[in-house]
Formats: C-alpha cells, structure tokens, sequence
C-alpha cells in the first residue's frame, strides 16, 4: 500500500488495521465466545455511529502529539484505490451496522465459534468494496469480480457449528450470479470504451446499456435466479444468512446506484424498466407463492425475506429520487425484520435442533418472546400492519400504485401468501399439545427478543424517525 | 518475439480437431459422473483455453502464467478436498441420459441460433467459450456435491478468464480473476470437508415428543428426517433400535411392569 497525496497519516490504514486487529483477537479468544461477540457489537455499533457523524469537510486531524491523521487519504496499489468520500461513507456505516446485529445475533451461540473474526474479515472485505473509487479500469467493472470473491468468502460462514444438517446447495449456488454477471459488465465495459470514438452511434450505447443492464439483473439474483437465499436460510445459521444476504444485497444496491448514475442510457436506451418491473413482480409473487407452500421454518423466513426483495426490485424499475428514497427505506426496515426473525429463528433452533415446522409444535408456550420475535420479523418482511415493514412497503406501493395500480394488487395479493405462511407457524407454535415440552428460553435471549421487538414496534409506529438515516444514506445513492 | 511456452501448447490445438477435442472434453466433464473426472477435465479445460488465447491473441506472458497458476492451485485444492471426503456424488442419471441432456441443450443452441459475438475473439472461440460455460451450467445443475459445483463453477469461469485477459490486458483484471477461482475452488474445498461434519446435530435437543399421528396431515414418527432430535427417534416404537426388530405401527403398547426401575 502506498498513500499518495496524504497529509498525514491514511485514516483508512487504521480502520483497516482496526478490522484486522478486532478479526486476530476475535478469532484467538473464539473459546470466550459471548463475550468477543458482545465487545465486537459494541465497538461495531460505536463505529458505525462514528461515521455517520463524521465530517469530511475537515478531513485533517492534528493530534496532540504533532502528527496528523488524513481522513480522505486513498490507499492505492497497482492502480486500484480505495478512499472515503461523502458518498461512500454511509454505506460503510450501513456495512457496520450490519455486522454489529450479526455480533449481536450470535449472543445466542453459547459454543466456541470462529463467527465473530469472520464477521470482521467480511466487514473489512465489505468496507473496501464501498470504498472502491478508482482503477485501472471503469471501477464498476471491476466490482462484480471483488463480489464473486466476498461471496466465495463467506461461503466459510455456512459450515458453521450451528448450521444444520442438510444440503449445501445455498451458500454454493450464492456464487452463480456474480459469475454469470461479470463477463457482461467486461464485455459491457469494451464498449463503453468505444463510445468516444463515435459519439452519434446510438447502437453503442444501447449494446453497452444492454450488457451493463444485465449484469445488473443477474447480479439482483430475482427469480428464478434466487434458489441460492432460501436454500441457505434454511441450512445455514440464522445470523450467517442474515449477515451475507443483506452484505451481498447492500453492495448490490451500490453498485446499481453507480452504475445507473454513471451512465444513464443503462435506463433509457434499454428495457430496464420492463425487466426490473416484470422480475420484481415475479420475484414477490414467487416468495408469497413458495412462503404458503413450505414446511421449514427457515425458508419460509427466506421466502419472505425474497417477497421483500421483489418489492424493492420492483421499485428499482424507475430509477429516480423517489424510487431511491422508497429502495433505502424498505432496506432499512428489511434491516430490523430480518435481525428480528433471526433473534428467534436462533433461540428456537437452539432449543428444538430443527426448524422443520412439525416439530417446533406448542414451542410458543414454552418460548413466547422468541415466538413472538421469529413472527412479527416475519410478518415484516411482508408489510403487515403494526410491523417494522408496514409503513415501507406501503409507501412504495402507493408510489407504484401511481403509475400502475395492478402490480402493486399483485404484491399485495402476493403478500398474503408470507402473512398466511407464518399464520400457519403461528398456529403450530402456540398449539396446545399433551406432551410436556422442555424447552426455554434464556435471560439473554428474551432480553434480545424484547429489544428487538420494541424496535420493530417503534419502526412500525414512528418510521418518521428513520428519516435522518435516509436522508445521509440517499447521498450515496443519488 | 519467440513464442512464449504457452502459446506453443496453444498451437498445437489452434485448428479444428483441436477445438473439437475440446469440445468434446467439456461435454465428458458432464457424461463422465465422477469428480476425479470433473476435476481433471475442468482444469485441463482452462489451462488449454489459456494456451490458445496465448496462441491466438498474445497477451503479456505474465497474465497466462497467472491463469496457469490460479486453474493449478483451484484444481489442487479440488482434488485434495475430493480425496479427503468420504462421500461420493449422487448419481444423476444414467450417461445416456446426460448425453440425451447435452444432445438437447446443442439442439437448442443450433435451432435458436443466438449468434452471439465477444469482441476481438473468433465465432469459433466464442462457441467454444460458450460450450463450455453451458456445460459448467449443466454440472450445477446435475448435483449438489461441492466438488462437482466447483468444477461446474470453475467450468463457467473460463469465459470470464479469456474475457479478462483480452479485454482488460493491463489492468490486473486477470489476476483478479485468478483470485476468484481461488478462493471459489478454497470454498467449495471447505464445504466438502464441512459436509461430512455437519450429519448429526452437535447439540442434543431439549423437546420430548410424544409417541402420535400428526393430528393434521398424518404424519409419524418413524418418518422424521435427519436432523429430528435423537429423543424422539429414541421414543418412537416405530423405529427400531440397535438389535430390536421394528415395532409394528399402531398405538405405543403399553411399558412391561419388569422393565419399570
């Protein structure tokens, strides 16, 4: 690494070294799990709420002892950098914050786990993606390649202790889109490249736009590309799924951001919005669809998961202020229901060993807050009332509805289907059985439900006090 | 300029009997349904892909000696993954009907013609590049094994390597790529490995179910699958334990007064 330009010491060689130490010790004291896992969320949380105070209109920082600390020093090597920016700042505080709730999730684990040192590299991996700012190339041809290696990364996570017997066709499959993405932005950049040399050919432009649009689509992972996510929620840790979908995803919405911004005939030389309106609608239609017809627990958690998604692909089809404004709300909210429903999909999988639904008969009674949690989560991923994911997905389907009203019936219809999935669960859960159960839940973890579930209660009451964190993340997005 | 070691291996296979050699060498890494296979012909597939790109195009040596070593080291770890796990992969039909599969899937290219053109590559290289990305699809699709996938994953990188090394030449692009089938082949080395762990829960749950139909859907105990807890396998009548004939299904008959402490 070689800062260029500094003046003074690159505070992005700290925070790196900062991620490195916390992986090193993190992994060193793995036996003292719960307590790595704590300390990591704070010092994640603290950070997180460090950077979205900070202010790079002063980017100097004189020490007491003389020297100096460069806030927007890049750290280069062999033509690739990485450097702090206004817009790029927020989402490494999004990244944080994420990783801070899987810190937090794993709380639960009681065995010795090396989660918390991998939740470290991934956020240091994570973070640098955000930062990418310059390359020898175009940098969001280069992102789809750094995104195949952050995934085949992770992939590690999910022969976690914790994890479930079964099959591992989720975190492999997770590797297929950004596979199949990457020549089409390669390809897509060449021709970007041949722009200049004839400037009034409209074939060039639509055949990079093109390229560069599906790259973006695969990328999404929509349906029938999304095999990989509910797969994985049902075979792998909750707090593993919850940290790589929403890490992949997050940087996923970044890069469309940048790419949309960076060359605008992605959207209007090419179908965009038919592809994004027609695949989104699909993919919430199949995650209300597929959320009806399971019997595991943790798919039908990735089925709502995916019904989220759809919506927020369906909302990427016009590419705008408000789309942008409707996207980073539903991601947010998505942020708080999935943490919620891992918080008891953790506790009850603790408990029972299996999150096929039969099983977990009556376990309601005997473990309502985690319930309670694993349900409301849930049923927040759909938009139901009095839940964190109420008031996005309403807004962003009154915002659609205005263009169109029948896509937006067909969420709602679609929707049905996740809320009468986890109504089934929620009959199963708290049904009364003979049969005396042993099962309980401990301080720690009803004392995670609760917190969470007055977080979803808050979201669902006053979203208006989101607002500030949307406002900063929509600079990095507009 | 003397033509790099490469280029010379290249040569060799830079006509039609070459092309259609390796043609039919991606196509047996989906008809021949054994890893060692898999592994062997994915890694010769992108070292001779390599080659003829440096027979053909002449990128920087050092970019194919790069790819050399990434497609090496991912079908090392491959390899070592595949001999230290005791699993062998499900089979997936019978060879006549992955040939039927492959057979149908040529058909379909040939009968919609998508006449797809990569820049500064040949229709012939382009085809070839295509093939063997569609067979990588096609292992995916067949099993689940993670040494399989990888290959099938290794598989649909080729066209991205060829892609990174003549499109990007000086950018490191290449390299990164390299870097991916890395650290893709050191993923699905961990999951193999990961696999043949992760068979019995390492928790010992904390329900007791009772010996019953599912009221709703009929379901019964000697049913459960893997991971249902060991306590309910062990209260079930109708499964048997080690050394006693199965129970016959019906209700749990009642505990023998001797066998009571």
């Amino acid at each position: 690494m070689n800062p260029l330009g500094a003046a003074g010491f690159p505070f992005l060689g700290l925070l790196f070294g900062l991620y490195g130490a916390a992986a090193l010790t993190s992994y060193w004291l793995r036996v003292q799990g719960r307590w790595v896992s704590a300390a990591g969320a704070g010092s994640a949380a603290l950070l997180a709420l460090w950077f979205w105070s900070l202010d790079l209109s002063r980017p100097i920082w004189l020490l007491p002892t003389g020297s100096s600390i460069d806030l927007e020093a890049p750290l280069q090597f062999a033509g690739y950098a990485i450097q702090l920016k206004t817009s790029n700042a927020p989402i490494v505080a999004l990244c944080q914050l994420i990783a801070a709730a899987a810190l937090l999730l794993n709380l639960q684990q009681s065995r010795p786990t090396p989660f918390p040192a991998q939740v470290w590299t991934l956020l240091g991996g994570y973070t640098a993606l955000a930062l990418f700012t310059a390359a020898p190339v175009p940098t969001i041809l280069v992102v789809p390649i750094l995104l195949s290696m952050l995934v085949a990364a992770a992939a590690a996570l999910h022969s976690e202790p914790g994890a479930l017997a079964g099959s591992l066709a989720g975190p492999l499959r997770s590797l297929l889109p950004p596979l199949l993405a990457a020549p089409f932005f390669l390809v897509g950049g060449w021709w970007i490249e041949q722009i200049p040399l004839d400037p009034q050919n409209l074939a060039l432009t639509q055949t990079a736009g093109t390229l560069l649009g599906l790259g973006l689509l695969l990328l999404l992972a929509p349906f029938p590309l999304h095999g990989s996510w509910a797969a994985t929620s049902e075979s792998a840790p909750p707090a593993a799924t919850f940290l790589t979908s929403l890490f992949y995803q997050l940087a996923v919405l970044h890069l469309v951001a940048q790419a949309v911004n960076a060359y605008p005939f992605v959207v209007r030389q090419t179908y965009w919005p038919l592809w994004m309106g027609i695949l989104g609608l699909l993919t919430a239609a199949w995650g209300g669809l597929a959320a009806l017809g399971t019997l595991q627990t943790g798919r039908l958690w990735g089925y709502a998961a995916l019904h989220d998604w759809g919506l927020i692909i369906f909302a990427l089809s016009t590419p705008g202020l408000r789309s942008w404004t409707a996207v980073l709300f539903l991601f947010i909210l998505r942020i708080i229901s999935m943490a919620t429903t891992a918080v008891g999909l953790n506790a009850i999988q603790q408990q029972a060993g299996t999150l096929t639904m039969w099983p977990l008969r009556s376990i309601g009674l005997r473990m309502p807050w985690n319930s309670a949690a694993l349900l409301l989560g849930g049923l927040g991923l759909a938009g139901f009332p009095l839940t964190a994911g109420f008031a996005g997905h309403w807004a962003a389907l009154q915002t659609l509805a205005q263009i169109d009203w029948r896509p937006s019936m067909a969420i709602v219809v679609a929707s049905a289907g996740v809320v009468a999935g986890f109504i089934r669960l929620a009959r199963l859960l708290f049904a009364m059985q003979e049969a005396r159960l042993t099962a309980r839940e401990g301080a720690l973890s009803i004392g995670l439900a609760v917190t969470l579930l007055l977080l979803v209660l808050t979201a669902a009451l006053a979203p208006q006090l989101l607002s500030p964190l949307i406002t900063r993340t929509l600079a990095a997005f507009s | 300029m003397p033509a790099s070691p490469f280029a010379l291996l290249g040569n060799l296979l830079a006509n039609s009997a070459g092309i259609l050699l390796l043609w039919l060498l991606a196509a047996s890494s989906v008809l021949v349904w054994s890893w060692r296979w898999a592994v062997a012909s994915t890694v010769t597939l992108l070292l001779v892909t390599s080659s003829l790109l440096a027979a053909l195009h002449s990128p920087l040596t050092v970019v194919t000696a790069s790819q050399w070593l990434a497609a090496l080291l991912a079908g090392l770890l491959l390899w070592q993954a595949g001999s230290f796990s005791s699993t062998s992969p499900p089979p997936a039909g019978n060879w006549l009907i992955r040939l039927c599969g492959l057979g149908f899937l040529l058909g379909a290219w040939r009968a919609f013609s998508p006449s797809i053109s990569l820049p500064l590559l040949t229709q012939a290289e382009t085809d070839l590049l295509c093939w063997i990305g569609l067979c990588g699809l096609v292992l995916l699709s067949l099993s689940n094994a993670p040494v399989q996938t990888g290959s099938g994953l290794l598989l649909l990188t080729t066209p991205l390597q060829s892609l990174a090394a003549l499109l990007a030449p000086a950018s490191g692009v290449a390299v990164l790529v390299g870097m991916v089938q890395i650290l893709l082949a050191l993923a699905c080395a961990g999951l193999a490995l990961a696999q043949q762990i992760r068979t019995a829960p390492a928790q010992p749950p904390k329900l007791s179910f009772p010996a019953m139909q599912h009221p709703a859907h009929g379901w019964r105990l000697s049913h459960l699958p893997a991971e249902a807890p060991p306590s309910a396998r062990r209260r079930s009548p109708l499964v048997p334990t080690a050394g006693q004939p199965p129970a016959p299904p019906g209700p749990h008959p009642a505990p023998q007064k001797d066998q009571q402490p």
